[in-house]
């Protein structure tokens, strides 16, 4: 996957909580990105086997709002972020991004 | 001066039709818009919903900004599959695409050839390439021998995903020329 700004902002966001869910509108405030280019990053990495999806689960839901769509990082995508961070953190181009969450 | 007026009068309503629009009836405005996406991507279902996630006041710009994304993404997503599909049909004549149940481990039990050469109309499933999460085996008619055909399986066992835009059916194929082949002789009836 090519790495962009928006890649190891997307990642950092998710690597905040490795093993929690994630969901769209709230990662792309974390991490500082449009949707138009969150989604893009969260299908690549649902392809590349980084993430998984999954649905809430109607019967648990209070109101009439329909079941939102969440995502988990899968052990492979744990390994994958982490190894993108740490390289992430020397090149010139994200260090201080990195950095600054570090 | 009238002219003017007039052109503040417009400039007003357009103003006030873009407010309710995207003010009053954000909800509606993004089921419009995502019908951009194809019937069976997630991202229609997804976005309706995270609609709720998002502060009121937030929403018409961002449901403005899901207009961006429907535009680029949903549209690219429907030419792309139009070329996948467009792909299956120009080949579909020397190569099949067929998807194994999970009880039915290998593929050699699955093949059964008739003499014009192509899978028993049952096993050709077409449209079970378009659900989500098929097991995925190509065979290739490469040619006859005596009462048997030689088939070329392609074959992965991996689940893809292909519920969402045509650009993983494009993967799916390079990671099927990508795979072992394995030549075998296949018993015609």
């Amino acid at each position: 996957m090519r790495r962009t700004h928006a890649l190891i902002q997307v990642a950092l966001a998710l690597m905040e909580d490795p093993t929690g869910r994630h969901w769209g509108y709230d990662l792309s405030r974390r991490a500082g990105v449009r949707s138009g280019v969150l989604y893009p990053i969260l299908h690549r990495m649902l392809d590349e086997g980084w993430l998984d999806d999954g649905w809430e689960d109607p019967a648990q839901l209070g109101g009439k709002r329909p079941p939102r769509r969440h995502y988990e990082l899968t052990d492979e995508g744990r390994i994958a972020l982490g190894a993108l961070l740490q390289e992430a953190r020397s090149d010139a181009r994200f260090r201080s991004l990195v950095g600054r969450f570090a | 001066m009238i002219t003017e007026l007039l052109d503040a009068i417009v400039s007003w309503r357009t103003l006030l039709v873009a407010l309710v629009v995207f003010g009053f009836a954000p909800g509606a405005l993004l089921r419009l818009i995502v019908l951009a996406f194809r019937r069976d991507d997630p991202r229609r279902s997804e976005l309706l919903a995270e609609l709720h996630a998002v502060p009121r006041l937030e929403r018409p710009f961002w449901v403005f900004e899901q207009l961006e994304v429907a535009l680029f993404e949903g549209i690219h997503g429907r030419v792309s599959w139009a070329q996948a599909k467009w792909f299956f049909q120009r080949k579909r004549r020397s190569t099949f695409f067929l998807r194994l149940s999970e009880d039915q481990t290998t593929a050699d039990q699955m093949v059964h050839v008739d003499y014009s050469g192509r899978l028993r109309e049952e096993m050709l499933a077409v449209n079970a390439l378009f659900e989500p999460y098929a097991r995925i085996h190509g065979i290739e008619i490469t040619s006859a021998d005596g009462n048997r055909y030689v088939a070329r399986i392609r074959t992965h066992d991996g689940n893809y995903r292909l519920a969402g835009a045509g650009r993983e059916f494009w993967k799916l194929l390079q990671k099927l020329d990508e795979q072992f082949h394995s030549e075998f002789k296949v018993d015609s009836d």
